[in-house]
């Protein structure tokens, strides 16, 4: 089992910049060394620290630091500036550089992003969007994912989109699992199934009460990564708040994908919220516990 | 509104996101005026409208109080520009309205988060230019233009300070570059306020009409202490003070 970060600059968790030098929130060390046994590897979010081109060597202080924290650990890095999903042209030699340079720097063993629209015309969402579900969409996601491919120094794993309440809608008439596998198999890349992701589809497409239906038509074979993030149902709408309090729904969706993906290497806890103390919040520990469980379990018998 | 040829489904999202009249006239099915072929117009009748409708207003929400709702966002950069808006505009108590004139201009176009789809300039350079062509606030006050101005040129020097390896770029064509930094040099007589952006300072403040001539002619030819001294009918030693001090500041090597 793993644990995935966000790291954002300037919050209560994350990065901060104390006597001139960038390091992580001390609540993120506690954490660490409070959990520290439950987890075998973990991932950090990017998150743009300045407005600057983007240079692998300016965010060296303060990921330095973070390996510092929690050093024996495998590492995985989560991306949000591939824009996997985007039609226009996109310029991604610098996107590339900054990541091979951060997977030599940190021996980072994958590279995991969602399949989605980031920005548009160099504008950011509020949410990343679904790409299009068109072929067009499908061509540029297939396209966007082997350039990617070809000049990461790890694997790329493809996540499967989100598709939160109030800032999410999708353009296109195919089918989002159906998509997801055919860029799958066009590109033969390992992916990611987020619970949240998958459950947030099926409420969307109204199978909220048959959330398991329909799941065979992803690419199971390929899933390498799981991601459990907390999630909510409010007045039947899908809310991917990424607040650390998992659903029973994504417990029992874990059970299912651990079932019928025999390629899984790795289930992460993504975005946990803890105190100042590194203590998960309370509402957060019965499922987390339950997902432990669960992982142990799995690891005796895989 | 008129869309006299086809646009890419693409286009048709930032529209979506970004153009209230371009939202309205989806809302209002009004299709032969989303610069739509056929099967784009058939992919975008997909699109749940109530959550285009949630989603566009968060963007709103985001460009005015930024992502995290407490910084980052046009409140935040103009501060005094936005509350004098609202006292000379209380129809729009919010700004929502200014805001989304703004997200529909091509200033707001050329703007660029992310640098990775073509250059473009920041945001506080792209509502500064959409809000000089507010003619209603320009014109409600003989004040306003400085002030916008002034709230400009402070946050744009600011960000200069603390991305000197910017994405964007600056256009304005009284804002230059000198050594590492940046430098504008307004007037509002009787005085000359200098902004700069300077080897880790963000400088503002008056000027004589001496510091400005030096920092003209900073990158021209040699600058002749003696020249400068008869021009501006004072000594040798000033001047060579006043090249001491811009020097210390990072203005000259």
């Amino acid at each position: 089992m793993g644990v995935g970060l966000d790291m954002p600059w300037g919050g209560s968790t994350g990065f901060e910049q104390k006597e001139c030098r960038c390091a992580p929130t001390p609540n993120v060390a506690k954490f660490f060394k409070r959990y520290h046994s439950d987890f075998s590897y973990y991932f950090f979010s990017f998150q743009p620290k300045n407005k600057n081109h983007l240079r692998a060597e300016e965010y060296f202080e303060a990921y330095d630091a973070l390996v510092a924290v929690e050093p024996s650990s495998v590492r995985a890095f989560h991306h949000t500036r591939l824009n996997l999903g985007a039609l226009e042209p996109y310029r991604k030699d610098d996107i590339i550089e900054f990541t091979n340079e951060m997977i030599r720097r940190y021996d980072l063993k994958w590279i995991n992003e969602d399949l989605g629209i980031w920005s548009v015309r160099g504008h950011g969402m509020p949410y990343p969007l679904p790409p299009f579900l068109t072929g067009e969409g499908l061509r540029a996601s297939i396209r966007n994912t082997r350039e990617y491919q070809e000049c990461f120094e790890v694997p790329l794993l493809v996540e499967f989109p989100g598709f939160t309440e109030g800032s999410n809608f999708y353009i296109g008439e195919m089918d989002g699992f159906e998509f997801f596998r055919k860029l799958a198999e066009e590109t033969a890349s390992p992916v990611t199934l987020d619970t949240g992701h998958l459950l947030s589809y099926q409420w969307l497409k109204g199978r909220g009460d048959r959330y398991l239906d329909g799941l065979d038509a992803l690419p199971l074979s390929q899933c390498f990564e799981i991601h459990l993030s907390g999630c909510q149902i409010r007045d039947g709408r899908f809310l991917d708040l990424h607040h650390g309090v998992l659903l029973d729904e994504q417990v029992e969706l874990l059970d299912f994908l651990l079932t019928n993906c025999p390629n899984v290497k790795a289930i992460t806890y993504e975005d946990p919220k803890f105190s100042s103390q590194g203590d998960l919040i309370p509402k957060a520990v019965r499922n987390y516990e339950r997902v432990r469980e669960r992982v142990k379990k799995w690891k005796q018998t895989a | 509104m008129e869309t006299n040829s086809l646009i890419p489904l693409d286009e048709a999202l930032y529209r979506l996101l970004y153009h209230r009249s371009y939202r309205e006239a989806f809302f209002n099915e009004n299709f032969s005026s989303l610069g739509l072929c056929e099967s784009d117009q058939r992919h975008l009748a997909t699109i749940d409208r109530e959550q285009l409708k949630k989603t566009a207003s968060r963007v709103v929400t985001q460009v005015l109080y930024g992502a995290d709702g407490q910084s980052g966002g046009i409140e935040g950069i103009f501060p005094r520009v936005l509350r004098k808006y609202r006292k000379t505009f209380p129809k729009d108590p919010n700004s929502i309205e200014l805001i989304e004139r703004f997200l529909e201009s091509n200033y707001y176009r050329d703007y660029r988060e992310h640098p990775y789809a073509g250059n473009g300039i920041c945001i506080e350079e792209a509502f500064f230019e959409f809000m000089n062509t507010e003619k209603p606030f320009i014109d409600a006050d003989a004040t306003n233009a400085f002030l916008l101005k002034d709230e400009f040129l402070v946050a744009l020097m600011r960000t200069l300070l603390y991305n000197p390896r910017a994405s964007f770029q600056v256009r304005q064509a009284d804002i230059f570059r000198i050594g590492e930094g940046y430098y504008s040099i307004q007037t509002m007589w009787p005085d000359m306020i200098l902004y700069a952006a300077v080897k880790g300072h963000f400088v503002r403040g008056p000027i004589t009409p001496l510091i400005a001539e030096i920092l003209r002619l900073a990158d021209g030819a040699k600058i002749q202490a003696r020249t400068l001294s008869v021009r501006f009918n004072t000594s040798i030693e000033t001047v060579q003070a006043a090249f001491d001090r811009l020097t210390h500041l990072g203005f000259l090597h």
